[in-house]
C-alpha cells in the first residue's frame, strides 16, 4: 500500500516518472573496464604476494644465520603497511568499551581494512591496542566477533564513507 | 524425466554471488554488476546528465564496491549497498565538475548520447531532460531516488545523510519545478 507521500497526483509529474522509469537509457560501457581494472588488481596482488613470500623466505634465512639485526630488517619488510617504526610515527591508542564479545579488531586505512590484521586485546570490559601511525587522517572501525562494524563512540564519525560502514576518523599530528 | 536441478545455479542469490566474489571469482562479480546495472546506470545518467560523467561514476562505484565487498554487511542487499556507493560517487563528480552551474551545463547536460541506433529520444524525453537539468542537484537526487528508484524516505536518508524533512522538501520542490517547466510546453498529458 502506498503512503500519501508516495502518491503522485499531478499528471505531468506522473508522466515524467513513467518516462524516466520505463523509457530507454543509454547503456554505459563500464563492465569491461571494471573487469580490466580488477584483473590488474589481481596481478598486482599476485606480485605483492610473491614479494611477500620472498621477504618471508629471506627473513627465515637471516634468522637461521643468527643475524638478529638482519632478521629484524626482514621482519620489517614482512609487516608491510602500515609502517610500524620510524621517527615520524606516533603511538595511537584505540579502545572500545564492550562486554560479551569474543573478538574485536580495529580496521582502517592503516591496515587495508583487513579484519585479521589487528586484533585488539581484552582487559575486562575494555578492548584496546596501540598502533604506531604516521601523521595523517585515518578512517577506521571496530569489527566485533568478525561480523559487526562499530564506530568509535569517542571519536568523530567520518562523513565520507562510501560503504555504509559505521566509521570514525582520527587525525595524527606530529 | 527428472526435474532440472540447475535452477539454483542459474539464479544464485546476491548473497551467494557476493561470497563467490569475495573468494576472487570475477565472473560472480560480473553477474552482480549485470544484475544491478540497469538501475545504477539509469540513476547516474539522469542525475549527471552526461555520458562521460555517468560512466566514470558508475565505473568508480563498481570498482570501489568490489574492493570494499568485505565491508558489505548485508550481502543479500548488495544492490542497495552498491547504490549507496554510486550516490556518493555521483556527488563527488558533481562537486568536481561544475555541473551545478546550470548555465554552463545547459549545452553539456545529457550530451554524449548516441545520435541514433542505440536509443532514441523523442521530443517529450528531451523536454524532461531539460527540465531535470534545471533542478538543483539536491532536488534531482531526491526526486530520482524517491520516485524513479522507489526508495523510502528513510532509505534515502541512509543513502544521502540528509534528514527526511529536507528530503521531503527537495522532492516537493522538484515536482513543482518539473510541473512548472513542462506545463510551459503545454503538452497534452491526458
Amino acid at each position: 500500500m502506498l503512503d500519501s507521500e508516495d502518491r503522485i497526483d499531478d499528471p505531468v509529474v506522473a508522466a515524467v516518472v513513467a518516462e524516466l522509469k520505463h523509457g530507454p537509457v543509454p547503456s554505459l560501457s563500464v563492465e569491461d573496464r571494471v573487469i580490466g581494472a580488477l584483473n590488474r588488481d589481481l596481478k598486482s596482488q599476485r606480485v605483492r604476494s610473491r614479494l611477500h613470500l620472498l621477504a618471508r623466505a629471506a627473513a627465515v634465512l637471516l634468522l637461521l644465520s643468527g643475524s638478529i639485526a638482519a632478521a629484524w630488517l626482514g621482519s620489517r619488510r614482512l609487516a608491510g603497511s602500515p609502517e610500524t617504526t620510524g621517527s615520524a610515527s606516533q603511538p595511537v591508542r584505540f579502545t572500545l568499551q564492550a562486554s560479551g564479545l569474543r573478538r574485536v579488531a580495529v580496521v582502517g586505512d592503516f591496515n587495508n581494512w583487513d579484519p585479521r590484521a589487528t586484533p585488539m586485546r581484552r582487559h575486562g570490559g575494555t578492548w584496546d591496542i596501540t598502533l604506531p601511525l604516521r601523521p595523517g587522517r585515518y578512517r577506521y572501525s571496530f569489527v566485533a566477533d568478525d561480523q559487526k562494524y562499530l564506530a568509535d563512540p569517542v571519536r568523530p564519525p567520518a562523513g565520507d564513507d562510501d560503504f555504509g560502514t559505521p566509521t570514525s576518523v582520527i587525525t595524527v599530528v606530529n | 524425466m527428472a526435474p532440472s536441478s540447475g535452477l539454483s545455479e542459474v539464479s544464485q542469490t546476491d548473497a551467494a554471488l557476493v561470497q563467490r566474489a569475495l573468494a576472487g571469482d570475477q565472473a560472480a562479480y560480473g553477474e552482480l554488476m549485470a544484475r544491478h546495472r540497469h538501475r545504477l546506470e539509469r540513476y547516474a545518467w539522469f542525475l549527471l546528465g552526461n555520458r562521460e560523467e555517468a560512466e566514470e561514476a558508475l565505473q568508480d562505484a563498481f570498482l570501489r564496491a568490489f574492493r570494499g565487498l568485505d565491508r558489505c554487511q548485508e550481502p543479500s542487499r548488495v544492490g542497495t549497498w552498491m547504490f549507496r556507493i554510486l550516490v556518493n560517487r555521483c556527488r563527488s563528480r558533481l562537486a568536481k565538475v561544475d555541473l551545478i552551474d546550470r548555465d554552463a551545463a545547459a549545452d553539456a547536460a545529457f550530451a554524449g548520447a548516441p545520435a541514433d541506433g542505440e536509443w532514441e529520444r523523442g521530443e517529450w524525453r528531451e523536454e524532461i531532460e531539460r527540465a531535470l537539468k534545471e533542478l538543483t542537484p539536491d532536488q534531482r537526487e531526491a526526486f530520482l531516488l524517491k520516485h524513479v528508484e522507489d526508495f523510502t524516505y528513510q532509505e534515502i536518508e541512509s543513502l544521502t545523510g540528509a534528514p527526511v524533512s529536507a528530503l521531503r522538501m527537495r522532492v516537493l520542490r522538484a515536482c513543482e519545478g518539473l510541473r512548472r517547466r513542462l506545463r510551459e510546453g503545454s503538452r497534452d498529458y491526458a
